[in-house]
Parts: C-alpha cells; sequence; structure tokens
C-alpha cells in the first residue's frame, strides 16, 4: 500500500516536469496522498464462568492429561500465558463491573451478586468507548449484571435465572427482545458470535466481540455427548481436599461451601414425579445446599459420600469445560478461515478462579489462589511473542486500559486500572506493581464467606476478615503454596505483617477504599435489590430456602 | 527497636497518603450540533462561486460565516449513489453505488453510517425530507420526516396539476404565484426550525439533516424568483454542443429531462427552451437559496450558531447545455463539481480554499469538527486543515466516476478512462488550467500520450487500492 503511494507521487511528480516542459500547463504542486491511518486490531474477548486454572491444561495440574483442553491451550502457546492476573473481587458480577470499568466494587458500585442490585449502566464502560471510536461491537452468551448492556451494536444474553442462564434450551435476550433457543448454551453463543463476525464483514469495520460462556458455572451441565466421558474413571484429588481448617476455623471452616452443601441438583438426581412445579421443586432440587442436608446415596459412610459428590462435581465440571474448549477450537478455527488470524487479538479469561476440592470447597470468594488467580492468556501475533510466559501481578481492572491501548483509543476517562501493554510486549516496566489489593463483601448467602479485604503480593497473601470476626491470615506464598497454615501471629513474621498493612493501607488509600469496618459492613447489609426485577411476590430461591417454619 | 519502626512506618503512611492526588472528574466537552444542509442537483451556480448573475443572498452568507471549497468533487455524479457515499464514508466502486436508487442497507448492510455513528455518541438524528435517496435506508434517525407521501414531483400549477391527472407529463418548470410553504422545500424549512426550536430545548446534541430537493427537476418556483431574472438575459454556454475530441462514451441522452412536456424524445432543445430551463433552474437556486436562510435565520436567533457546524452541499454537478448535455450523469466537471461551504466557531470565516474536497471526506470532516472519533473504517480524509488555513493547498487530487468512467483529478489535470474487458476504450485529458469548460481533449493528442500512461497507472494505482 505504502509502496503503491510512493509509486504514485514519484510518477505524479515525473508526469508534471514532462507537462512543464511542453509549456502548456504553468507550475504544479505534487501530488499527494495522506497515508492510510493504521489497520486497527479487531478483538475476541473470551470470558467462561467460573472456569480455573486447574481445569486448563495449559496451567498443568491433576487433570491435565485426563481432560486436556488443546484449544486453549493453542491460545497460550500461540500467544502469552499469565500465572497472575489476580481478580479484585471473587464473583461473577462484580467482576465483570471491574472489568467493564476498569474500577473497582467501590467506585463501580457493584459489589455483590445477592441482594446487589443491577449494575449502573449509566456509567462508563469500555465497550462503549470502542463503539464510539467506530469499532463493530457485540456481546453473546452471559452478561449477568441486570440492565441492559450498553456500548453493542448487537447483543444476545442469557435471561433466565436472574441472568444466569440455562445450560439446555436457554432464553435470551436478543437486542431487546427475549428468544427461547433450542441447544446448549455453549454452542449456542459461539453460533450467535460466528454469525455476527459473519455479518461484520461487510461493516468494514475493526470489531469487539465479547463472548462469555455461562459455563462451567454450577449447576454443571454437560452436553450430551460428555454426560458418561469419564464413568469409568476415578478423578484425582487435589492436595488440600482433606484440609481440616486447622487455624482457620472461623473463615475458610465456617463456610457453606464445602463438598457437603451439594445439592440434589448439583449431583443431577432425578425429582420424584409428584413434586409439584415452583417453590416445591425449588426446595428438593436445592436440598443439601443448607446446613444438615447431606445428600450421598444410602449406605454410604461421610467419607465415601463426600468423593461420590466430588467425582461427580468434577466430572461434570470438567465436561462443562471441554464444551467451552470445543467452542474455543471453533472460534480460533473461524479466524483461521477468515485470514483474521494476524489482525485479531484473542483474549480468553474467567470471572475468577475456583475451587475444584481445593480445601474441600466449591465456588469461590476467598482471597486464597484458586479463586483469587484468574485463568489468563493473550493471542496477537504482531506484537506478543508466542509461547510467552508472564509472572507479573495484574488484576481485573486492568484489562480495559489495556484493550483500550491495544486499539489504539486514548480516552480521558478515569480508571483505577493500569494497562500492562508493555508486560504484553515482554518489557516490564521497573516500577510495575508488586500488589494487588482485593476486598470481597458478600455474606452471608450464597456459601457464608466472611467479608474481608487484603493485599497478594508475589509472595504473600494478607486477609482481614472483619463481618462478625476479627480474624487476619498471612500466608507464605513460597513456603506454604496450598495456604493451609496462616502464620499470622508468627513472631518471625512480625516484620512482613507490619510491611504489608502498611501496603495494604497503600492501596487502600489508592483505590479510595479506605473506610471505617462499620462503613464496610453496611456494603454487606444494605439490600441494593434483584438483579432482576420479579413478579411481584415472586420468592427468589435465596428466600424460598432461608424461610423460617411459621 | 519497635517503637522507631513503627515512626518509619507512620511516617512512610503520610507520605504516600500525600502522593494521593484527588482527580477531577473526567470533563465532558460540549459536543457540537451538526446541521447538514443537503442540497438536491445544486451546482455552485452561486453567486459566491463568482456567477453573479444568480440571487443567492443567504447561501453567500453562509460562505461569509465560513469556508467555501472552490474545488469540491463528488465521488459519483447520481443521486443516490453520491448520497450513500456521503453517508457510509466510503467511496463508490464499479460494483456498488452505481445509480439513483442506491442502497445503503443492501450494498453495504451493517456499515457504520454517519447517522448510527453519532448516535452512538448521544446525538439526537434527525432527517427532514430527502437524505437518503430510498426511504427508510438508514434506520438510526430518530426522526425521518417527509413533508408528504405524495409524487415527488409537487407541481402546484393548475396546467401541470391537470397534465399529471389526465396521466400525461408534465412541464420541466412552472412559475405560479403562490407562497413559498406551497412546495416541499418551504414546508421542510419550517419543520426543520420547529424542530431547532425543541432541540434547543432539549439540550442533547443534535445532528439534523436537511434535505432541500430544489433545484432538481421540475423547476417549480414561486413566481417571485423567477421574477429576479430576465429571460431575455440569459444566454447559453459557448461549449453548448458535444465536442469532436471527447470520446462519444462521454456522451448521453439526458434521459431524466426528456420525460418532461416539451421536451424532445431525440436532439437538443430550441434555444428558447434552453433558455426558459436555465431560467428554471435559476429560479429554483433561489427559492431553495431563501429557504435555507430561513433555517439558518432560526440556528441564528435560538444562539445554537457557535456551537453548531453547519454544512452545505450538493449532492452532484448538472449541466446546463454544456457540451450541448443536460442533467448529471457524465464524467465532465459541470457533472462532477458541487458546493461545499462548511461553517464552525473554530475555521477560518468568510474564506475560499483551492484545496481540493471529496464529498467522501465529509464524513471523516464532520466527526472532527462535532470533537467525536473518525472511525477506522472511512475512505475519506478530514478537511480540517484547509479549513483552518484556507490558503493552503492540503489535497490536491480526487476520484470520481460514473458508470465505467473512471476519473482521476490530479490538480488542474481531469483525467478520465473507460474500460471494457481490461482494455481501455477511450480516455479524456482535460487542462483546466487552459480549458476548464472541457473542449480540447488532449487525451488523443499524441503529445501526451506519456502523460496519459503515467495518469492511467495513478488513477488504477488507486482503484486497485478501494475495497
Amino acid at each position: 500500500m505504502k509502496n503503491n503511494f510512493i509509486k504514485s507521487f514519484c510518477v505524479l511528480t515525473l508526469v508534471f516536469g514532462f507537462w512543464n516542459s511542453c509549456n502548456i500547463a504553468k507550475s504544479h504542486t505534487n501530488v499527494s496522498v495522506k497515508a492510510a491511518s493504521t489497520v486497527k486490531p479487531n478483538i475476541i474477548y473470551i470470558m467462561a464462568d467460573d472456569l480455573t486454572t486447574q481445569a486448563i491444561s495449559a496451567y498443568g495440574g491433576i487433570y491435565k492429561d485426563i481432560a486436556p483442553t488443546p484449544n486453549i491451550d493453542k491460545v497460550a502457546k500461540e500467544g502469552m500465558l499469565f500465572h497472575d492476573v489476580l481478580v479484585t473481587n471473587a464473583i461473577c458480577g462484580p467482576s465483570r463491573a471491574a472489568i467493564l470499568t476498569g474500577n473497582y466494587s467501590n467506585l463501580n458500585g457493584y459489589y455483590k451478586n445477592e441482594s446487589g442490585g443491577k449494575f449502573n449502566s449509566e456509567q462508563w464502560t469500555f465497550p462503549q468507548e470502542f463503539q464510539k471510536q467506530g469499532y463493530a461491537t457485540g456481546l453473546f452468551g452471559k452478561w449477568h449484571l441486570g440492565t441492559d448492556p450498553v456500548g453493542f451494536d448487537s447483543f444476545k444474553y442469557h435471561n433466565s435465572a436472574g441472568q444466569q442462564g440455562h445450560y439446555w434450551d436457554p432464553l435470551f435476550n436478543a437486542n431487546g427482545i427475549d428468544v427461547k433457543e433450542k441447544g446448549y448454551a455453549t454452542n449456542l453463543s459461539t453460533d450467535f458470535a460466528l454469525n455476527w463476525l459473519d455479518s461484520t464483514k461487510t461493516s468494514r469495520q475493526p470489531f469487539l466481540m465479547i463472548l462469555q460462556y455461562k459455563a462451567p458455572h454450577r449447576p454443571w451441565e454437560p452436553d450430551t455427548k460428555y454426560e458418561t466421558l469419564w464413568d469409568a474413571i476415578e478423578m484425582p484429588y487435589p492436595a488440600t481436599f482433606n484440609d481440616t481448617y486447622e487455624g482457620r476455623e472461623k473463615t475458610a471452616g465456617d463456610t457453606e461451601m464445602t463438598m457437603e452443601y451439594f445439592s440434589r441438583r448439583d449431583m443431577k438426581l432425578e425429582r420424584p414425579k409428584d413434586i409439584k412445579k415452583g417453590k416445591e421443586s425449588i426446595k428438593w432440587d436445592f436440598y443439601g445446599a443448607k446446613p444438615g442436608e447431606i445428600v450421598q446415596p444410602e449406605g454410604m459412610n461421610n467419607e465415601e459420600g463426600r468423593k461420590w459428590r466430588y467425582q461427580n462435581y468434577i466430572k461434570d465440571y470438567l465436561a462443562c469445560v471441554k464444551s467451552v474448549d470445543d467452542n474455543v477450537g471453533r472460534v480460533l478455527n473461524y479466524l483461521k478461515e477468515n485470514n483474521l488470524e494476524e489482525n485479531t487479538i484473542i483474549v480468553l479469561t474467567s470471572d475468577q478462579g475456583f475451587y475444584l476440592g481445593d480445601h474441600g470447597f466449591f465456588d469461590k470468594r476467598f482471597i486464597y489462589e484458586e479463586s483469587l488467580r484468574m485463568p489468563f492468556m493473550v493471542k496477537y501475533p504482531k506484537k506478543i511473542k508466542a509461547g510467552s510466559v508472564n509472572e507479573d501481578i495484574i488484576s481485573n481492572i486492568d484489562f480495559a486500559p489495556t484493550l483500550l491501548e491495544l486499539a489504539g483509543i486514548s480516552t480521558t476517562q478515569k480508571m483505577q486500572g493500569t494497562s500492562f501493554v508493555p508486560v504484553l510486549e515482554g518489557n516490564t516496566p521497573k516500577d510495575w506493581q508488586d500488589a494487588m489489593y482485593y476486598h470481597y463483601y458478600e455474606f452471608p448467602f450464597w456459601h457464608h464467606v466472611q467479608p474481608h479485604y487484603g493485599i497478594r503480593t508475589q509472595k504473600y497473601t494478607l486477609a482481614h476478615f472483619y463481618y462478625n470476626i476479627d480474624v487476619w491470615e498471612l500466608y507464605d506464598l513460597e513456603k506454604d503454596p496450598g495456604q493451609v497454615n496462616t502464620i499470622y501471629n508468627d513472631p518471625n513474621y512480625a516484620e512482613v505483617t507490619a510491611e504489608l498493612k502498611v501496603k495494604l493501607k497503600n492501596l487502600m488509600i489508592k483505590f479510595e477504599d479506605n473506610k471505617s469496618l462499620v462503613d464496610f459492613r453496611k456494603i454487606t447489609d444494605t439490600d441494593f435489590g434483584r438483579i432482576v426485577d420479579n413478579i411481584k411476590d415472586e420468592e427468589s430461591v435465596q428466600q424460598i430456602l432461608t424461610k423460617k417454619k411459621n | 527497636m519497635k517503637h522507631s519502626k513503627l515512626v518509619v512506618i507512620t511516617c512512610l503512611l503520610i507520605l504516600l497518603s500525600c502522593k494521593i492526588t484527588k482527580e477531577n472528574k473526567t470533563l465532558i466537552s460540549a459536543k457540537k450540533n451538526v446541521l447538514f444542509l443537503m442540497m438536491d442537483d445544486l451546482r455552485p451556480e452561486l453567486s459566491v462561486y463568482g456567477h453573479s448573475q444568480i440571487s443567492s443572498p443567504n447561501i453567500d452568507a453562509l460562505a461569509k460565516s465560513g469556508v467555501t471549497f472552490k474545488r469540491a468533487y463528488c465521488n459519483v455524479p447520481v443521486c443516490g449513489a453520491s448520497r450513500a457515499s456521503i453517508l457510509t464514508g466510503i467511496r463508490p466502486t464499479a460494483n456498488r453505488f452505481l445509480k439513483f436508487n442506491a442502497s445503503i442497507k443492501n450494498e453495504t448492510p451493517n456499515i457504520l453510517t454517519l447517522v448510527r455513528h453519532f448516535k452512538n455518541q448521544g446525538y439526537t438524528t434527525i432527517s427532514n425530507n430527502k437524505i437518503t435517496h430510498l426511504k427508510r435506508d438508514i434506520n438510526e434517525w430518530d426522526e425521518e420526516w417527509y413533508p408528504s407521501l405524495k409524487g415527488w414531483r409537487d407541481y402546484q400549477s393548475k396546467e401541470n396539476i391537470h397534465l399529471e391527472k389526465k396521466g400525461q407529463h408534465g412541464y420541466a418548470y412552472e412559475n405560479p404565484d403562490i407562497d413559498d410553504d406551497a412546495y416541499y422545500d418551504g414546508k421542510t424549512a419550517n419543520k426543520s426550525i420547529l424542530d431547532l426550536k425543541r432541540l434547543k430545548a432539549e439540550g442533547k446534541p443534535f445532528f439534523m439533516a436537511v434535505g432541500f430537493v430544489k433545484p432538481h427537476l421540475p423547476f417549480n418556483a414561486p413566481k417571485k424568483y423567477w421574477d429576479l431574472y430576465k429571460e431575455s438575459e440569459i444566454t447559453l454556454p459557448k461549449n453548448n454542443s458535444f465536442s469532436n475530441s471527447a470520446p462519444e462514451i462521454a456522451n448521453h441522452s439526458w434521459g431524466e429531462l426528456r420525460y418532461y412536456k416539451g421536451i424532445p424524445k431525440k436532439g437538443q432543445v430550441s434555444d428558447t427552451v434552453a433558455k426558459k430551463l436555465i431560467h428554471g433552474y435559476y429560479a429554483a437556486v433561489s427559492y431553495v437559496d431563501a429557504q435555507v436562510g430561513k433555517v439558518l435565520k432560526e440556528l441564528k436567533n435560538l444562539g445554537l450558531k457557535d456551537n453548531t457546524v453547519i454544512v452545505l452541499v450538493g449532492d452532484h454537478g448538472w449541466s446546463l447545455m454544456e457540451h450541448g448535455l443536460w442533467v448529471k450523469h457524465s464524467n465532465f466537471r459541470v457533472a462532477l463539481q458541487v458546493p461545499l461551504i462548511i461553517s464552525a466557531s473554530n475555521i477560518s470565516k468568510d474564506r475560499h480554499t483551492n484545496s481540493i474536497a471529496e464529498l467522501v471526506d465529509l464524513y471523516p470532516t464532520l466527526c472532527e469538527l462535532a470533537t467525536i472519533p473518525v472511525p477506522p473504517h472511512v475512505d475519506g480524509e478530514s478537511l480540517v486543515e484547509a479549513l483552518q488555513t484556507p490558503s493552503k493547498v492540503f489535497k490536491n487530487t480526487a476520484l470520481a466516476r460514473w458508470q465505467k468512467g473512471e476519473t482521476l483529478i490530479a490538480d488542474n489535470l481531469f483525467y478520465t478512462e473507460w474500460q471494457r474487458n481490461n482494455n481501455t476504450i477511450a480516455r479524456m485529458l482535460y487542462d483546466h488550467n487552459t480549458d476548464s469548460d472541457e473542449n480540447r481533449n488532449l487525451a488523443i493528442e499524441a503529445p501526451f500520450r506519456d502523460i496519459v500512461d503515467s495518469l492511467s497507472t495513478i488513477l488504477n494505482n488507486r482503484l486497485k487500492r478501494t475495497k
């Protein structure tokens, strides 16, 4: 292109030289054309829900040979794999809000899933900026923020079960209209995404496509073809499966997310036909979620029951991941077939990590490693060296400024996050952040995890659990990667603790979250409303489950 | 020991907390409104363009408040195609935007139109009368208004109405003694005035496109505008027959005009009819000028002018018997050149520029003037430099095409070639420094063969680059 331009330029100069010699025309200026602006990259942002590093073979781990993820691994192999991308508040909605705004919950106003209200869609989000700059923008799959997505030319998001969506025959909101689709959610969301990519071909715009899978979120329903995939084998158990929570009785030891809290629905037990639809069936399905309710086949002892539940859970979870991996493969193939690989940035991540029996848990929420660490990889052949690995501390508020910078979009919008484009290019700045700030608020429903804030450096995790307890925990991640031994009261770590507390305080000031515990508790206690406006008087699952008998 | 550490920590805390500065909330820069005045078949036959016989006081006044492009060219000389190109920001090619009924929706589905782009930035978008040629060709107008759903010829004289009723064709003009508001353009001006009042009250930025339909055929205008001109004083152009040196493929039979009563099916019109037509064109120009004036006056009265970017543009040129031709539909200068006047608070006032403008440049220009981002898909270049420094030439080439004829305008050279099966079958080259009427086709003269080859190379390289 540039060559053509130079050629034209030279030729015309020649023309005019000759012209002049003919004495027919007078002087001429050179003909010039401005060089066309540099080509903007396309961006495909793929985010699964509750997908954790332990389930991705690129990260290694105990399932890598039994349940590999070749397509996800391909993104890592052809791009950069990140080991220390951390979530600022490890649950779905708040993580999504932080990603969209580049700001912590205390600025974006979205603190909790349960009674967290709706995301304030009047605020700035990064897709709006892409749209304004002339990008074609699309969103497919899970949104889960209550309000309609803003900044998208086209969207189609899960709009059933409080926007959690269903695995089978899900209801979607397609640009404002509810449509029920036949099929399996992970495949369907990819269908929508690829159809939309086809339609943008004629738009000549660069695109930003956000593809967010419901999978592998609870209730972990696999595609039919993977339902019995691992029936014949016993899945391995993670190292901390039998965590006794010693020294952490009030925190890790006081949750409702252990192997004892799986419901009948989680275990795919068939509901008896005589159970009435509505409240009755919800109660039946969710049996197991409350303390004292144990779901297991008759005749099993406690340990056998616990293992049985884990095996059901992990097989279903990994089967859901397998479908995600298949569909990532479909997206990669599409890019290849349409010659889009070179100029398309692929980001693959999850809203946070998840426990796969680690600490005896399922679910997320804690500042502990398995839920704190997000799977994260970026492929962009033009800027990122294939097969590179990064261990810098990055958090989900850094995504928005990074994506904008990659697209060459400058904005005056204030974001708390920092662009890590230099990290992607392999030039981590010397003064790059060496710690991240964490704050989780939701309590007691779901899963009874005490609100806590904390700091995570590459060596330590310091957390303060504060809601109706006052417990500090400190972990030395080098000596105790499994985080089973809190050393907060170890005098050898007094100095470390003091330094970390200063650092923590500074981060709280920096991120404008330096408030009193009273104020923090208020956020936990505040009912910001439901994520969707239910029909009047209809009870939520939470209300049905926690309702006291009259 | 313990005490001193505490002091250090406290000091650190104070130090670090001092480093935290509260940033101000992001200032939202006030977006500029856009008033887009789309003229139909208006060539630069205006006083401000040196045609002093024309009475166009309102457009001339607009020129005083902005910059007038003396060398603005459409990219395709037919209504629907030219407008589709303007509104999508992409060039017409051999495969798209070819005819009067070009469709944005069908030919470039999903394209980020100028309208959608402004709407995405929070603008109220209004289309009053003819902006796209096809109705409902852009979905993102908040309002797409038309003065009437009846026929577009809008005859008001008894004679023409009678003829049409009988199933015959009306004349190419009429001059009844009626009010401005009797015709669509008067109604469109009134509607736009009401809109401006409402838009001001609402306070949101707006993109208001006003599509006037004169001086498109038929040349219907109230008598008072005809009376501005004496038919006896109207002269026919000197080059009123098709030049021997021009290729026959550049010729056409101006079918659009032949529809009308009193126009022969073949051959040239009589000098009397020719003068009548030119008179009618002038009257229609003066009529539409008055309607433009009403809208601009209201904009000023409402105090909106300073915060509004005003663009007045013709969709393509028109032949008033030059080369023996009428209407548009050719690669001659008269069919390609358009009036283009842009006014905004931060650009030069009362200035002309010789920097070339193509209509495909309007999209990025409007974005820049309105202070919204220029989307990456557009083919044109922003003209803002020329608006700020009109004395300098920032751009000196343009491309235009009509059917198989591809034109490269390179400074004063107007070069056109026609291809069939990858062979060039005809060429035209005019030097506007010496022959702005385009009477001597240099392409057929041996001494210019090298120049023609070079221009052809440049043209075809450019065409290859146009997706």
